[in-house]
């Protein structure tokens, strides 16, 4: 970690039980630099790219400066319902790893173990609930998550619910893939709009929620035909790039700034050259996105470049929104990552075969099961297909759980692989 | 034959096809085939379960999609269970509206089908309806319960043959209780009743409503609580951390890993916890040293050394030994046994009772009682200082924080789990990389200039951690001060879940680190007392309870 980030960690890490109002004011501001920093001097990405970096940046900082206009959503949560009531989203993959980049992850796990919460649990949400109960994460006007994909959403939202003591909406996402489920999800919309309109006592507007979820549509659309020009170009980037590129198309999805963002980096690609002989990866899960190693190997690198994450290209692109219920609701329960797990890894099948990754990275991050549970699976049918696969363990954002040269090891191991430097590795 | 895992699982519905139900809580040797098909962080039941279905061949299974690491289980099975086996994944809601019943039945209704199909028979309704057992009278007598994530039947024989009270076991899957069917022959509607009767149980954690869990803790007849969550499963550590920031009754985790390994060491929680029952200790004199004209000998058989006390007829200490802990138990205690009487000029035939603590307590022979570990710590401490009111004790394997109320008895304590982190093994073996003794690491830890964070505490990586540091070159001294500060933040947080109260002393082999108390006391922010016989407080406590329950 860089040494200056490093101190300013330490520092907050201080004022934690103390004086967290202290700790939230040091942070705002190290994030309203970064938003500035971002605009005006690391311009390395695209302009797309660069854009949504500055979104997300906002975003990050609302919750701390205008609490009672943000709500707590998890990252599967359709967010266009908040938007049509001018409320803001906040959410512990953001937030985690915008708290452990500013080297002050530490405390926040610290503080969350001592209170008994298990050391095995998802470190992003591990984050989120130091956050909030040291004091430095403010109350948000109500918590909104969905049940889909981790167990970690029922147990950190319903503890925070308590916590803030504020109204507490869930909706719970069937395995299955059929019209029931579908029906069953968009009822639970319907009547969590309707609280919500109750709640803030602003009327719902249908119109506008309707416009948003055509938005999502369009902008699930321009990825994916981002992603089928991506296969044949060459677009060297830095592995946060997709880690808000996941935040575009989960949490601000139904946003202008959400569909500019795919619309951009669709206009960008077509721009870039063509691909070259650099090693291509497919990406699966979260990123570890902090680890100075893994940078190293990663950022910017010419001859080597993830090409897609899969979390990018999980959920359809819905076209009909005549009834925006349904529409959201299909989003959710057809979305790669529900139900069993051979639908991502066939997910993952297809868009190999439209990408043509040299090698694929299953990363297992510290505490998902959901991923790391079908990581075996997978391999064997990625490495049937041609795929070389990596099994990587680590953590995208607590770097206790990234063990020095473990994991780095066995990624620079696969890469000499994929360029042929070997003829078997066994990793 | 059909296994099952869940609660929720109908298994009375598999009476209707003339099969029993079995519910499946293995424990396992090893899990190298479940690592092998799918991940070593999913919890250690998921993997004992994958496990024990590959070893025996499980054919006929019920999941539901309780949680990730079933659901992924579930997968993982599919894929490797031949053509003959049956494997059905119930897909379980986590709420419990009419919504959530209609689409329950209907999952119910499929299983119905998959069954008939498989098996090649009809359902017979009339026989699942006989299978529902009756509903048992709650017990009108003091109980403990077993709370949390399920058990294996070993850990709840060791729990009844242990504890003073029954004990009920009230885990996810032990709480099933169902009503009496109604008298219908229309499948659907047994059904739409079936899943709303399972829904209704009393809530699992990964329900999203859970309140009536409440139920499981307000029984004026519970005297206290064991609380088992498994490794790596985070729905119970969730509730457990509630239950203890609120706790009334006396409660004791148990966290289990899906293998047997770990039993000694659950024995002697379970024990410690015996020990401190409220109605255990009624039978108790108070101690009045004057009067008792005895001689006693505590007996420490730690991992690392084994400690010695004596006392003499006026009840203070007349001789002690510390001796290592060599491959034999009964060896080291004889020798450290022999070494103290020497030193007390007193024969073996002299003392009137000993009582033998510590992990090889049960191994001695010396005839006289055993007693754990926690009891004598706090009854140790507690002599050598009336004000303690938390001890926080590390040794050479183990660390433990207990919490003793103005009497002196234990109110609470925890335990580190199993690995070696931030205990004695750890600093040895970091004293070991950095080429220093136990002695210079004490001081030197003293001089640092600059603040470093080493933020493994498994021996492993913490190993490669410290040699890069070395290789960086760091300075000695702002390496060990890290180390002490990482130790001290884990006995700090084992300390948090006993809700500390001063006065603190440290006690065990690692308080002869001064670094270390140094640090522990800066972030507990309170003064922690070092007493000089600190590392014998166990054998110390060991010889009081000799002395006070002839
Ligand atoms: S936690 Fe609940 S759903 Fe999971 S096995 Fe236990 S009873 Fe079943
Ligand atoms: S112990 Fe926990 S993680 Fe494991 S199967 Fe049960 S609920 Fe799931």
């Amino acid at each position: 970690m860089n040494a200056a980030v490093e101190k300013f960690g330490r520092i907050v890490d201080r004022q934690l039980e103390q004086r967290p109002k202290l700790a939230r004011g040091l942070l705002t501001t190290a994030y309203r630099l970064n938003g500035w920093a971002g605009r005006h001097v690391f311009k390395k990405t695209t302009p797309a790219r660069l854009e949504l970096a500055s979104v997300c940046n906002d975003v990050i900082i609302r919750p701390f400066v205008h609490p009672q206009q943000s709500v707590m959503v998890s990252l599967f949560t359709p967010c266009e319902l908040l938007q049509t009531f001018g409320m803001a989203p906040m959410f512990p993959e953001a937030l985690s790893a915008y708290l452990s980049g500013a080297g002050a992850e530490r405390g926040f796990i610290d503080a969350v173990e001592k209170r008994g919460i298990p050391e095995t649990f998802c470190s992003y949400h591990k984050i989120l609930l130091g956050a909030a109960e040291t004091g430095v994460l403010p109350k948000p006007r109500f918590i909104f998550n969905t049940t889909f994909v981790c167990d970690a959403n029922t147990l950190s939202f319903r503890r925070l619910a308590k916590f803030y003591g504020v109204p507490h909406f869930v909706l719970d996402v069937p395995n299955g893939q059929d019209e029931a489920a579908v029906t069953y999800v968009a009822e639970q919309l319907r009547d969590c709009g309707a609280k919500m309109s109750s709640l803030l006592g602003k009327p719902l507007d249908e119109t506008a929620l309707r416009q948003a979820v055509q938005r999502s549509g369009q902008t699930l659309a321009a990825y994916q035909a981002y992603l089928k020009v991506r296969a044949q170009k060459s677009m060297p980037d830095e592995m946060t790039s997709e880690m808000y590129a996941v935040f575009a198309l989960h949490v601000l999805l139904g946003s202008p700034e959400a569909l500019r963002f795919a619309q951009g980096i669709l206009q960008g690609a077509e721009d870039a050259p063509a691909r070259g002989k650099e090693v291509r990866l497919l990406w699966v899960h979260t990123l570890p996105h902090l680890d100075t190693a893994m940078i190293d190997l990663l950022d910017f690198n010419p001859q080597c470049q993830i090409l897609a994450n899969d979390v990018c290209f999980d959920a359809p692109a819905v076209t009909d929104f005549s009834d925006p219920w349904r529409a959201m609701a299909r989003r959710l329960v057809e979305n790669n990552l529900n139900g069993p797990a051979q639908r991502r890894i066939d997910a993952v099948l297809t868009k190999a075969k439209e990408l043509h990754p040299d090698g694929v990275v299953w990363f297992c991050h510290w505490g998902c099961h959901h991923t790391g549970g079908a990581a075996q699976l997978a391999r064997a049918q990625l490495e049937a297909a041609g795929f070389p696969t990596l099994v990587l363990d680590g953590d995208g954002c607590d770097r206790s759980n990234c063990p020095p040269g473990q994991m780095t090891t066995r990624m620079q191991a696969f890469l000499e692989l994929l360029e042929g430097k070997h003829d078997s590795v066994h990793l | 034959m059909i296994a099952y895992t869940c609660k929720y699982v109908p298994a009375e519905l598999f009476a209707g096809f003339g099969e029993t139900a079995v519910k499946l809580n293995p424990t396992v040797e090893n899990f190298e085939e479940a690592d092998r098909l799918s991940h070593r962080n999913l919890c250690s039941y998921a993997r004992a379960l994958l496990q024990t279905c590959r070893e025996q061949h499980v054919k006929n299974l019920v999941l539901t999609t309780c949680c990730d690491a079933m659901r992924r289980t579930g997968d993982v099975l599919a894929a490797a269970q031949g053509e003959d086996a049956f494997l059905f994944v119930l897909d379980l809601p986590h709420a419990d509206g009419p919504c959530a019943r209609s689409r329950y039945a209907a999952e119910l209704h499929r299983l119905v089908d998959a069954l008939a199909a498989h098996f090649g028979k009809a359902f017979d309704l009339e026989a699942c309806r006989a299978a529902f057992a009756d509903r048992e009278a709650l017990p009108q007598e003091p109980y403990l319960a077993l709370l949390g994530a399920r058990s294996h039947d070993a850990l709840l024989q060791m729990l009844q043959k242990e504890l003073p009270f029954p004990v009920r076991d009230l885990t996810c899957v032990g709480s099933r209780l169902l009503p009496q069917p109604p008298q219908t022959d229309n499948l659907n509607a047994f059904l739409e009743w079936y899943a709303g009767a399972l829904l209704e149980q009393i809530p699992c954690m990964r329900m999203t409503e859970t309140a009536q869990r409440r139920s499981l803790t307000e029984d004026p007849q519970l005297r206290g609580i064991l609380y088992h969550t498994v490794k790596f499963c985070d729905y119970y550590g969730f509730e457990y951390a509630q239950l203890q920031a609120h706790a009334r009754l006396p409660m004791l985790k148990l966290e289990t890993d899906g293998t047997s390994g770990a039993e000694g060491q659950l024995r002697t929680r379970v024990q410690a916890f015996a020990e401190s029952l409220p109605q255990q200790k009624q039978h108790r004199a108070p101690i009045s040293f004057a009067s008792q004209g005895r001689c006693t000998a505590g007996i420490d058989s730690g991992s690392t050394t084994t400690n010695v006390v004596i006392l003499d007829a006026s009840g203070k200490i007349a001789g002690s030994s510390i001796v290592p802990t060599g491959a034999r138990a009964a060896v080291s205690a004889h020798n450290a046994l022999e070494q103290a009487l020497r030193q007390a000029n007193l024969e073996r035939g002299q003392l009137d009772e000993v009582v033998a603590t510590g992990y090889g307590r049960a191994y001695l022979g010396t005839g006289g009682r055993d007693v754990t570990e926690i009891t004598c710590h706090a009854k140790g401490a507690f002599y050598l200082d009336s004000s303690v009111r938390t001890i926080i004790d590390i040794g050479g394997q183990d660390s433990k924080a207990i919490r003793l109320d103005d009497t002196g008895a234990v109110k609470t304590f925890v335990m580190n789990d199993k690995c070696a982190a931030g205990t004695g093994r750890f600093l040895e073996m970091m004293a070991r990389v950095l080429e220093l003794s136990m002695e210079e690491m004490s001081n030197c830890g003293l001089h640092w200039k600059e603040e470093i964070s080493i933020s493994s505490m498994c021996t492993v990586f913490a190993e490669s951690e410290v040699v890069s540091l070395v290789a960086q070159s760091k300075s000695t001294a702002d390496i060990v001060h890290g180390l002490n500060n990482a130790v001290a933040a884990k006995a700090v947080s084992l300390a948090a879940r006993v809700n500390p109260q001063e006065r603190f002393m440290m006690t065990g082999g690692v308080a002869a680190n001064r670094g270390v108390v140094k640090a522990i006391s800066e972030k507990l922010g309170a003064p922690l007392r070092v007493v000089p016989e600190h590392q014998l407080c166990g054998a110390l406590g060991a010889a009081l309870l000799a002395l006070e329950n002839p």
